[in-house]
């Protein structure tokens, strides 16, 4: 059964890299898009499986303006894919933009990916979640 | 002069010794001096008193005990709002964590 818990970067990195180190083993393999060098500026939204961890959605505080939020990314393992994992993540970000009413959060630029797979349960959850200010960046031509 | 003109040196007085006390609370140096000199071009070409006490010397500033001391004077009736505390990144990891595992248990997995 998936359960879901929320990490600061340094705790992230203490369960997965020496608590749960045999578990976590070769995550950056399974986990596309998490980056060692950015997970202590991140905090973390995790799916585990016992306590291996199958999915993760990563946000960070602007450090430029104190008001924004970033979605820097959302990864499941390729099991796990297809069991509601990202939309879930996905509902404890707007779960959690509700008790900072303060922030409004800046979606990153999707990937091919991003946008099959994540862009539905934004645009699901934008909608859902009308008072939570969501911007996302132009593109650039 | 009028009270009108009178009242507004003292504003800009105000000013300048505000932004002397933030520049160096506990003195004056060449770089609140400098900061003064950008609140005076800022708030128009003041020539009030305190400049006159202010004078360049090489390349620094001199002031004299007299002008030391006027400044000291004008910043007596400057009201200084309470310094904001800075939170520590400790208690802002420690705010920021508590509504992220608020987040968690506020979401409810949808039943099949």
């Amino acid at each position: 059964m998936i359960k879901y818990d929320a990490m600061t970067g340094r705790e992230f990195s203490k369960f997965v890299f020496v608590d749960n180190e045999d578990e976590n083993e070769g995550i950056f393999s399974r986990l596309k898009y998490l980056h060692s060098s950015e997970i202590w500026d991140e905090s973390h939204f995790i799916a585990l499986d016992n306590n291996k961890v199958v999915g993760n959605l990563a946000i960070q505080l602007s450090p430029y303006n104190k008001a924004e939020l970033w979605l820097k990314h959302v990864t499941v393992d390729q099991e796990y894919q297809n069991q509601g994992i990202a939309t879930n993540l996905a509902e404890m970000l707007f779960k959690y933009l509700e008790l900072r009413p303060e922030l409004y959060l800046l979606r990153s630029s999707p990937s091919e990916m991003g946008t099959k797979y994540f862009s539905g349960i934004m645009h699901r959850l934008i909608i859902a979640y009308p008072h939570i200010k969501v911007v996302t960046p132009q593109r650039k031509y | 002069m009028s009270d009108k003109i009178i009242e507004s040196y003292a504003d800009r007085i105000k000013k300048v010794a505000a932004a002397i006390m933030v520049a160096n609370p506990d003195g004056i140096t060449k770089s609140s001096l400098e900061t003064v000199a950008k609140e005076i071009n800022v708030t128009g070409n003041l020539k009030v008193l305190e400049l006159r006490q202010i004078r360049s010397s090489g390349g620094g500033y001199e002031v004299s005990m007299a002008g030391r001391d006027f400044i000291k004077d004008l910043a007596k009736h400057v009201v200084f709002k309470k310094k904001t505390k800075v939170k520590k990144q400790a208690e802002i990891d420690a705010e920021n964590l508590a509504a992220l595992k608020d987040a968690v248990g506020a979401f409810v997995e949808p039943k099949e």
